[in-house]
C-alpha cells in the first residue's frame, strides 16, 4: 500500500534539493510548493481528528470541516510571510500561487491514491478543478491580505473576513462536488468561472498606471 | 441574489478601476454574501431540504459584515475636512452602549434558537460593523445629542420589549410581541426615511452612506428576531437596503 506520505517524499525531496541551487523567485516559488504540499498532509491529519471527535462519516468532513481547515491552514504562512518580511505585492501573489499549487497537486495525489479506477477524463477534468480553485482561494486571499495591510486599523476584521469568502467559495465547490449528478458539472465550472474573474480583476487592479494607488507602498 | 450579481457586475465593471478602498471592500462584502447566498441554496437543492448545521452560511455572513466594517472604516480616513479630527477618533460611549445592545441581542438569539457558536460569531462580526457604524455616525455629527438620547432610549424601551416575550405567556406575550415589531419597524421605516432625506433632499452622500449601512444592519436585526410573514417581510427590507448603500458608495467614493 502506497502512503501518502512516501508520495509528499518522493514528490519534495528533489524539489528541496534545487533550493541549494536557485536563488530569488525560484526559490521562493519552490518553497512555498514544498510548504503547499506539506499543508495539504497536515490539514488531512487535522480533518480526520475533527472527523473521529465528531463521530460524523467522511463525507460530512468533506463538505463542512475541510474547507474551515484547509483556508485557514492556507492562509498561517501568507500571513507570517506579510507579517515578518513585509513583501512586495507581486511576491506575495507569485507566493500564495505557489502555495495553492503545491497543496492542489499534493490532494490530487492523494485523490490518485484513494480512487484507483479513475479515468482519464475524470482525472483531467477534477485536476483542473482542484488546480483552480485553490488558486483562486489564494489570490481572493492574497489579494485582501494586501489591501488590508495598507489599513492597520481594520487588519484583524479585514483578514478574518477575506478568509471567511475564501472558506465560503471551497466549501461552496465541496458541497457541490459531493453529491453525483449536474451538481458536480456546476462545481467544477464554478471555479474556472471564478477564476475568470479573479484573473480580470487582477489585470484591473494591476493596470499600467504609475498612479496606481494599490499598489503604492506605504512607507 | 440578483441583485447582488447585477451590483457585483456593476462595482467590478466600473468602480474598481477607481482604485477606492471602500469600493473594494463594499465588492469583496457583497461576493461574500452571494457565496453564502449560493450555499444556502445550494445546499437545500443538494441535500434535498435538509438545512446545515453551523456551516459556511454563518461564515460567509460574518465575513460579510467585517468587510462591510473595513469598508466603512476605510471611508474617508484621511480626509479632515467632514467636520471631524480624525477618522480614527473613538467616540466612547455610543460604541459602548452599542455593544451592550448587540451582546443583548445575541443573548436573545442564542435564548430562542438555541445555537451558541453561530450566534456568537455572527454576533461578534455584527457587532464590530455596528461599532464601526455608530461610531462613525457619531464623529461625522450625524444626530444631535438629544437625538442620540432617544435612541438609547427607544433601544433601551426595545430590548425591554425583547426579554418580556422570553419570560411572559399569553396575552401579554401577544401584547409585547406587537410591541417590539412595532419598534422594530418603525426604526427601519425612520431610519429610510433618514436615507432618503440624506440622499435626495440634503444631499449629503457621506451621511446618506453610514445611514445606508445602518438601514441595513438595523434590518438584519429584525430578520433574526422574527418569524413567519414578518420574516419574510424583514427580508424583502434587506434587500432593499442594499440599494442605497450600493448607490451611496458608487456616489461618494467612485467619483
Amino acid at each position: 500500500m502506497i502512503h501518502s506520505e512516501s508520495i509528499l517524499i518522493c514528490i519534495a525531496v528533489p524539489i528541496l534539493i534545487t533550493l541549494f541551487f536557485t536563488k530569488g523567485a525560484s526559490r521562493r516559488y519552490a518553497l512555498f510548493f514544498i510548504m503547499g504540499m506539506g499543508l495539504c498532509l497536515l490539514t488531512a491529519y487535522i480533518s480526520g481528528f475533527i472527523d473521529q471527535l465528531c463521530g460524523k462519516d467522511n463525507e460530512w468532513t468533506v463538505v463542512y470541516v475541510s474547507p474551515v481547515v484547509e483556508e485557514s491552514m492556507k492562509m498561517l504562512p501568507l500571513l507570517f510571510y506579510m507579517i515578518l518580511t513585509d513583501p512586495d505585492d507581486s511576491n506575495m501573489f507569485s507566493s500564495g500561487v505557489a502555495l495553492a499549487a503545491g497543496f492542489a497537486t499534493f490532494e490530487n495525489c492523494c485523490f490518485l491514491l484513494a480512487s484507483e479506477t479513475a479515468g482519464l477524463t475524470v482525472i483531467l477534468v477534477r485536476g483542473m478543478a482542484v488546480g483552480v480553485m485553490h488558486v483562486v482561494s489564494i489570490m481572493v486571499l492574497c489579494l485582501g491580505l494586501i489591501l488590508i495591510r495598507k489599513l492597520l486599523p481594520v487588519s484583524v476584521p479585514g483578514i478574518v473576513g477575506a478568509l471567511s469568502f475564501s472558506m465560503t467559495f471551497h466549501s461552496l465547490y465541496n458541497l457541490l462536488v459531493s453529491v453525483p449528478g449536474i451538481s458536480t458539472y456546476i462545481g467544477y465550472v464554478l471555479p474556472i468561472v471564478m477564476g475568470i474573474f479573479v484573473w480580470i480583476l487582477f489585470q484591473r487592479m494591476v493596470g499600467t498606471s504609475k498612479q496606481d494607488v494599490l499598489w503604492q507602498r506605504e512607507r | 441574489m440578483l441583485l447582488l450579481i447585477w451590483f457585483i457586475f456593476r462595482m467590478f465593471t466600473e468602480d474598481l478601476g477607481t482604485r477606492s478602498m471602500t469600493a473594494v471592500f463594499f465588492t469583496f462584502g457583497l461576493a461574500a454574501y452571494l457565496a453564502a447566498d449560493m450555499y444556502w441554496l445550494a445546499h437545500l437543492i443538494v441535500k434535498e431540504g435538509m438545512t446545515p448545521d453551523f456551516s459556511t452560511v454563518e461564515i460567509g455572513i460574518a465575513g460579510l459584515f467585517l468587510l462591510w466594517g473595513a469598508a466603512v472604516s476605510a471611508y474617508r480616513r484621511d480626509d479632515y475636512h467632514s467636520g471631524y479630527t480624525s477618522a480614527y477618533a473613538v467616540s466612547a460611549l455610543p460604541v459602548a452602549l452599542t455593544v451592550i445592545f448587540v451582546m443583548a441581542i445575541t443573548a436573545f438569539w442564542i435564548a430562542w434558537t438555541g445555537g451558541w457558536v453561530k450566534d456568537i460569531i455572527t454576533g461578534i462580526a455584527m457587532g464590530y460593523l455596528s461599532c464601526v457604524l455608530s461610531n462613525r455616525l457619531h464623529i461625522s455629527k450625524m444626530f444631535s445629542k438629544k437625538e442620540w438620547i432617544l435612541a438609547g432610549v427607544y433601544c433601551g424601551f426595545l430590548l425591554g420589549f425583547e426579554a418580556g416575550t422570553l419570560l411572559t405567556h399569553g396575552v401579554s406575550l401577544m401584547i409585547l410581541h406587537i410591541l417590539r415589531y412595532i419598534c422594530w419597524f418603525g426604526g427601519s421605516l425612520f431610519l429610510g426615511c433618514k436615507i432618503r432625506d440624506k440622499l435626495l433632499r440634503e444631499k449629503n452622500p457621506e451621511q446618506g452612506l453610514y445611514l445606508s449601512f445602518a438601514g441595513f444592519v438595523w434590518n438584519v436585526y429584525i430578520l433574526y428576531l422574527s418569524t413567519g410573514i414578518l420574516y419574510q417581510i424583514a427580508n424583502v427590507l434587506v434587500t432593499l437596503s442594499i440599494i442605497p448603500m450600493y448607490l451611496t458608495v458608487r456616489k461618494e467614493v467612485c467619483r
